[in-house]
């Protein structure tokens, strides 16, 4: 859409999905799934690699055009994010880093205290800072003056495909934080995404929902047009809602007395 | 012969290697992986310089689908 520009961590991007790369039968997926959607950015993990084994190398599989997000999953506090951030950097992919500080193994709610502290470390390196986080105005406040780039507040648990559960307190975010509010975790339909749009989020980031349909690509590019539908509705102004019937046409003239 | 943790387990070099070597002998792809080397940040430039210690602590990372889950 014409000036309607997504400049976000020092990039400018053409479209407001953000991918994962998990749960996918196959990393030879990936540049399907990025081709379908038209999204731009995928997040990665860090992990150690196998000794024993030769494990393929997943940045053969993302087109060298795609920005890395890297993300700090399995960090437990803010050192450990930090100490996975500074890893990634050195990978040489960028400097854009998802703040994931999670110790909770049941919900995978992330640790809003536990990320500000990351964040404010991370940000004075020269890092772009992406923290996800449990939806909280004054903790996203925080991290907005820790120095982030974006707020990643999350619509339901990572993986459940329940929706915008939040709905109300990321609207809020979207209301009274300035930066970009990036709705991750728990997108479960191309209708949620679209409904985060139209809220007026700068973007979603899907993974689950995409990775785990029975035909991938095709819920790719299902999520992509729906972005694309729910940021439109929100650029076009979406009508009033009204308790009674609103006719269409005039209540006179008909064809009877 | 050298004993450091690589990945947090025991491994036993037997003579002096450095990071450099290290890599190339477990037939790693030296650009699919970051490296610590107790607990510091080694880039790859660093790699062919730093000399494998005793009780030396290595990891080494790759970037993999995903996230928390």
């Amino acid at each position: 859409m014409k000036n309607d520009s997504f400049i976000i961590g020092g990039k400018t991007l053409s479209s407001r999905l953000l991918v994962g790369s998990g749960k996918y039968s196959s990393n030879a997926i990936i540049p399907e799934i990025l081709r379908a959607s038209d999204s731009e950015v995928i997040t990665v993990a860090l992990r150690r690699i196998d000794l024993r084994a030769s494990e393929e190398n997943i940045l053969s599989h993302i087109p060298k055009e795609a920005v890395l997000m890297p993300n700090t999953s399995g960090a437990r506090t803010a050192d450990e994010a930090v100490r996975i951030a500074r890893l990634a950097r050195a990978a040489g992919c960028g400097n854009w880093i998802k703040i994931e500080v999670i110790s909770d193994n049941r919900y995978l709610m992330p640790d809003n205290q536990e990320t500000i502290k990351a964040t404010e470390i991370l940000a004075a390196e020269g890092f772009e800072v992406f923290p996800y986080m449990s939806p909280d105005l004054m903790a996203a406040k925080r991290m907005v003056d820790a120095g982030a780039c974006a707020i990643m507040p999350l619509g339901a648990p990572i993986g459940t495909n329940r929706g915008l559960k939040t709905k109300e307190l990321v609207q809020i975010l979207i209301e009274e934080i300035s930066l970009p509010i990036i709705v991750d975790a728990g997108i479960g339909r191309p209708s949620e995404a679209a409904e985060a749009m139209e809220m007026g989020a700068s973007a979603v980031l899907v993974n689950t929902a995409i990775a785990t349909a029975n035909d991938p690509i095709m819920m790719a590019y299902a999520f992509g047009r729906a972005v694309e539908a729910g940021r439109c509705a929100y650029l076009s102004g979406l009508g009033a809602l009204s308790e009674y019937a609103q006719a269409s046409s005039p209540l006179t003239g008909f064809l009877h007395d | 012969m050298i004993q450091m943790v690589v990945n947090g387990e025991k491994v036993i070099l037997e003579h002096a290697t450095t990071l450099a070597m290290f890599i190339e002998t477990q037939g790693i792809n030296p650009l699919s992986i970051v490296m610590e080397h107790n607990g510091v940040v080694v880039k790859q430039d660093q790699w062919a310089s730093i000399e494998c210690c005793e009780n030396d602590t290595v990891e080494i990372l790759a970037f993999m689908g995903g996230g928390s889950k």
